[in-house]
């Protein structure tokens, strides 16, 4: 079940300081202890956070994740990944004001 | 004896820590003064020992155990994160009580999965540092301080149900005891709210008066008989947490609740509700 292999890998990369290492470092080289398919990897290398809640991750692994280790760390561009535009992007929340 | 004197159900929201300034100042009064009224409430019941009922959000526990319910039997410490306000560091526990709480469940059909060395997280440490510890400081006694996890955050989630006889368990190892316990216990949680879900930011101000009010009815009955597919889609993934409240709700005998405060803040993306649980008020 890759939602398993999925939430096993986001949640070490969002609680284990080593791990989030590896992965900067390399992350293929991270990726590839875990049996996901190709696609699934990309996911996770592409911050494609939309494709992993619907591929049945929890969404606090996802958040967590992208606060962790996303390039710009923004809540604004979190909410864009996962389908949200116009209003819904504005709505103000401190976490998206953060972003 | 051992008892329940009382209990209370009270928000661990961390981005009020993140973003204190986010909301109006008559939001952030109210709040942080429902927490100030719970602490001189909490003194006031003279408690020897608090249990706080918290759950975690994917931090603590992994895909590669998650525990229904867990209880903290030995040595504490934590929180785990690095929240502004929140302080680390080692938190005294009743060790023999939650023993006792254990043995007494293996008796009696609950089969807890125990913590002999845990770290908590902010759903503890929020009530315990601003609820917990102003009440210490009024008293002038530690107040040893359970932690009790319930899966609220990962599934599988414990059936609300089940959370609510949990609360009863707890309750009956407590009389159990020739200690004469004054036992507080806290339902540590939000009421509406998503969490790192597209619908983020969003606050259902009528699910969350509607759980304010079987809180203050007491109508443990109605609380534990939500579907989860409603709840999340009414309230948010968040909002499983109304498992602590029904958690504390059972513990508390004949419990009716009291409002302290509630407000929506969406800027701190949760409905937040603040109530006493009283004993034999009915």
């Amino acid at each position: 079940m890759s939602r398993h292999l999925l939430e096993k890998a986001l949640w070490q990369l969002s609680v284990e300081r080593s791990a989030k290492q590896r992965f900067r470092d390399d992350p293929d080289g991270f990726l590839k202890r875990f049996n996901l398919s190709d696609e699934e990897k990309r996911w996770v290398r592409e911050f494609d956070v939309g494709a992993l809640q619907a591929a049945g991750v929890n969404p606090m692994l996802t958040m967590g994740f992208w606060q962790e280790l996303s390039p710009d760390r923004s809540m604004r561009r979190y909410k864009e990944r996962l389908g949200a535009s116009g209003e819904a992007l504005n709505s103000f929340s401190a976490a998206l004001k953060k972003g | 004896m051992g008892k329940i004197v009382g209990g209370f159900w009270m928000p661990h929201d961390p981005v009020m820590l993140v973003a204190p300034d986010a909301p109006a100042q008559a939001v952030r009064d109210t709040v942080w003064g429902a927490y100030e009224r719970c602490a001189q409430r909490l003194a006031a019941l003279d408690p020897t020992t608090v249990i706080i009922i918290g759950c975690d959000h994917y931090i603590l526990f992994g895909p590669h155990c998650l525990p229904s319910y867990v209880i903290g039997t030995g040595d504490l410490d934590g929180p785990i994160e690095g929240l502004p306000g929140l302080t680390k560091g080692v938190i005294d526990n009743n060790t023999a009580l939650a023993g006792r709480i254990v043995s007494h469940g293996a008796a009696n059909g609950f089969d807890w999965a125990v913590a002999r060395a845990f770290t908590v997280d902010h759903s503890y440490s929020i009530p315990h540092q601003y609820v917990v510890r102003p009440a210490e400081q009024v008293l002038g006694r530690s107040l040893p301080t359970i932690p009790v996890y319930l899966a609220c955050g990962v599934d599988p989630y414990i059936p609300l149900p089940r959370a609510a006889q949990l609360g009863a368990q707890i309750r009956a190892a407590v009389e159990s005891s020739d200690d004469d316990e004054r036992v507080v216990i806290i339902g540590s949680g939000g009421i509406s709210h998503w969490v790192g879900t597209v619908e983020m930011g969003q606050v259902s101000e009528a699910f969350d008066q509607e759980i304010m009010a079987l809180g203050v009815a007491g109508d443990l009955a109605a609380l534990t008989a939500y579907r989860d597919d409603d709840i999340k889609a009414r309230a948010g993934n968040g909002a499983m947490e109304i498992r602590n409240f029904a958690c504390a709700m059972g513990a508390v005998p004949d419990a009716r609740g009291e409002q302290i405060a509630y407000a929506a803040v969406p800027e701190w993306v949760t409905g937040l509700g603040f109530l006493q649980l009283h004993p034999g008020a009915r």
